[in-house]
């Protein structure tokens, strides 16, 4: 079959999660989109389709960070919140980006390339007993730059598509530090990809996006402001994206968070004799990493 | 034998008129506008069909196997959206702009029309040289793209001279150019610079065969990248995991072999010998000056009349008369 070829019919086959291309029953990665097959058999297991939150945002705005952050909190209970992960796989975001930030670096640049990116694929519920209802979640953590391709050409990543046509929620993070400075790149990039969420639904002028988003604004602890009026902050610095919300979507509710606790910033010249300036996250201090999770799952 | 080399040296060059190409960038950068990989700069002629599947096939950030900063990694492939041969020439360029670790991959993406490919050679060889000649494009750190100009490939582009003969046994190489024609998809590991057997690999294919190959030496395995043949270092985990199931071919340095193609093999053997007995140019001109027209039939034929001359057998002027006479018709 290959990855040029096209599939034969004739072999017995097993239908991917996110594009529902066809593929082998071996394989471990889509032979289309990439995604981890595991997916697919772990989901048969449950015998339930989990629901997909994508975690979107532009380059460097943080996401990895989040979402690493976020499955590390859920799976030492955070909040009271039971979370079990399908797969050694779904494990190796979080790890990565703990033992990054331990280190005191930022976890690296994630690749543009679908099938190096990070899937999580999680097991979550609020405790509550026996009546609570469990959640099966699938988050990949995709590249900014593949979103951002995405957006100005679409069918670039088939695979981005079909993730937001599938997804029960998004989680939108926008670089508030960068927002707080007067920074128009932000709230750009934020109006497209709302945008391009709301083009996926081509609803009627009077109806709206049914799919709940979570704003999340990253970064947060540059502007600690945004912390006190999230809301007020949006309107006033993010105003493209504010105005794109209220018209086009239901269901919308904006949040302020933070990983660093304190950041340093180290000076030198590399190799090529260019000066550089490398942030160096000192600790980390966790805010507002779970409330738009939790508000989301609410919502789903 | 120095007389062959002379005789098949003197024949008319194929190439006569200048040509041009189509080029661009595809980096990591800042800009108002945005940041990370994407491409940072392209010359008038590239279509936006073009732009689009160059991004979604391009390396992006830690995609050169070798870490080092004298890192290379080359793809070679035909685009879909528009037929165009796409000669993707990968280095590192300092760190990654966020400084959160890794080097910025720098791809030069030249872009021909295959006719043209063909004059050239079909070998990412002499456009690599071409380029390297080329005075580095203004593209400010932190300011907005610049158009690049198309790119004027001379009449007198150097000849790719094998760098690995010494080092590298040649039926090693031999099995590498099999693997490149063998039709079916693969991952073949090569050893550290892999993307240097791979250009040896290819000067010893008969010219008119280069220009079927596509492959990408020295990246990650990705399928991102839609190529028949991907060359690493060696058959790692991630190798495994992105080829489990889909039926791609794995051979590791030792499954090397022109076993690979058996239709080819009879010319590779006669490559690797030459190759091994230290007529690497002689092999390189004559795998260069079977261009357009030449078939698998007529290779064939020209085997057996070098391995008659080899046997002492036949004169050397009878190859040159057989060449001149294939050029005539």
């Amino acid at each position: 079959m290959g990855w040029t070829q096209s599939y034969a019919p004739d072999q017995p086959q097993v239908r991917c999660l996110i594009c529902d291309a066809p593929n082998a029953t071996d394989v471990v990665v889509c032979s289309e989109c990439a995604a981890p097959m595991a997916l697919v058999h772990d989901a048969i297991a449950q015998g339930r389709a989990p629901q997909i939150i994508s975690v979107l945002g532009e380059s460097n705005v943080g996401k990895t960070v989040y979402l690493g952050f976020l499955l590390d909190m859920l799976s030492q209970r955070a909040k009271e919140f039971e979370a079990i992960p399908k797969g050694a796989y779904s494990v190796d975001l979080q790890q990565n980006v703990v033992s990054s930030m331990t280190s005191r670096c930022f976890p690296e640049k994630t690749a543009m390339e679908p099938d190096r990116w990070h899937w999580a694929y999680y097991q979550a519920r609020k405790a509550g007993g026996r009546k609570s209802k469990w959640y099966d979640l699938v988050m990949p953590d995709m590249a900014g730059e593949s979103l951002a391709a995405e957006i100005a050409n679409p069918a670039t990543y088939r695979v981005i598509r079909s993730l937001l046509s599938r997804s029960a929620g998004s989680l939108l993070l926008v670089d508030a530090a960068l927002a707080a400075n007067g920074a128009s790149r932000p709230d750009f990039f934020a109006l497209k990809m709302m945008s391009y969420i709301d083009s996926l639904f081509q609803g009627k002028r009077d109806q709206k996006v049914q799919t709940p988003v979570a704003v999340v604004l990253c970064k947060a602890d540059h502007c600690p402001e945004s912390f006190d009026d999230t809301s007020r902050f949006v309107q006033g610095n993010l105003s493209r994206l504010w105005n794109l919300c209220e018209s086009r979507f239901q269901t919308v509710e904006y949040f302020a968070c933070s990983a660093v606790g304190s950041l340093a910033y180290a000076t030198g010249r590399d190799e090529d004799g260019v000066d550089y300036v490398r942030p160096i996250p000192l600790h980390t201090s966790l805010q507002g990493i779970l409330e738009p999770f939790e508000w989301l799952i609410s919502k789903i | 034998m120095a007389d062959l080399e002379n005789l098949i040296a003197s024949l008319p060059s194929t190439l006569e008129a200048p040509i041009e190409c189509d080029r661009a960038i595809f980096t990591s950068l800042p800009s108002p506008t945005g940041e990370g990989y994407r491409l940072v700069s392209w010359s008038a002629g590239v279509r936006s069909e073009e732009r689009v599947e160059l991004t979604r096939r391009a390396p992006s950030h830690d995609s050169i196997l070798d870490e080092t900063r004298h890192g290379r990694a080359t793809m070679v492939t035909r685009l879909a959206s528009s037929g165009r041969v796409m000669v993707l020439l990968a280095r590192h360029a300092g760190e990654e702009h966020t400084r959160r670790g890794g080097s910025r991959v720098w791809s030069d993406i030249l872009l021909l029309t295959a006719a043209d490919y063909a004059r050239i050679g079909s070998h990412p060889f002499p456009l690599g040289e071409a380029l390297a000649h080329e005075p580095i494009p203004k593209i400010a750190a932190r300011g907005s793209s610049v158009g690049l100009g198309r790119m004027l490939l001379s009449n007198r582009l150097p000849a790719y001279v094998p760098a690995l003969c010494d080092s590298v046994p040649a039926e090693r190489v031999a099995g590498m150019a099999a693997s490149l024609v063998s039709g079916r998809e693969t991952v073949a590991a090569a050893g550290p610079n892999c993307a240097a057997l791979v250009a040896s690999a290819l000067a010893m294919l008969p010219s008119c065969l280069r220009g079927h190959v596509d492959f990408a030496a020295g990246l990650r395995v990705s399928r991102a990248r839609q190529v028949r043949t991907t060359v690493v270092e060696r058959l790692d985990l991630d190798v495994q995991r992105a080829t489990r199931g889909q039926r791609i071919e794995c051979l590791d340095e030792a499954e090397l072999s022109v076993g690979l193609a058996p239709a080819w093999a009879p010319w590779l053997r006669l490559m690797a010998r030459w190759w091994g007995t230290g007529r690497t140019e002689l092999a390189s001109r004559l795998a260069d000056r079977l261009s357009a027209g030449w078939d698998q039939g007529a290779v064939a034929r020209l085997v057996g009349l070098c391995d008659a001359i080899d046997r002492q057998e036949e004169a050397p002027d009878a190859l040159v008369s057989f060449l001149m006479r294939r050029a005539a018709a």
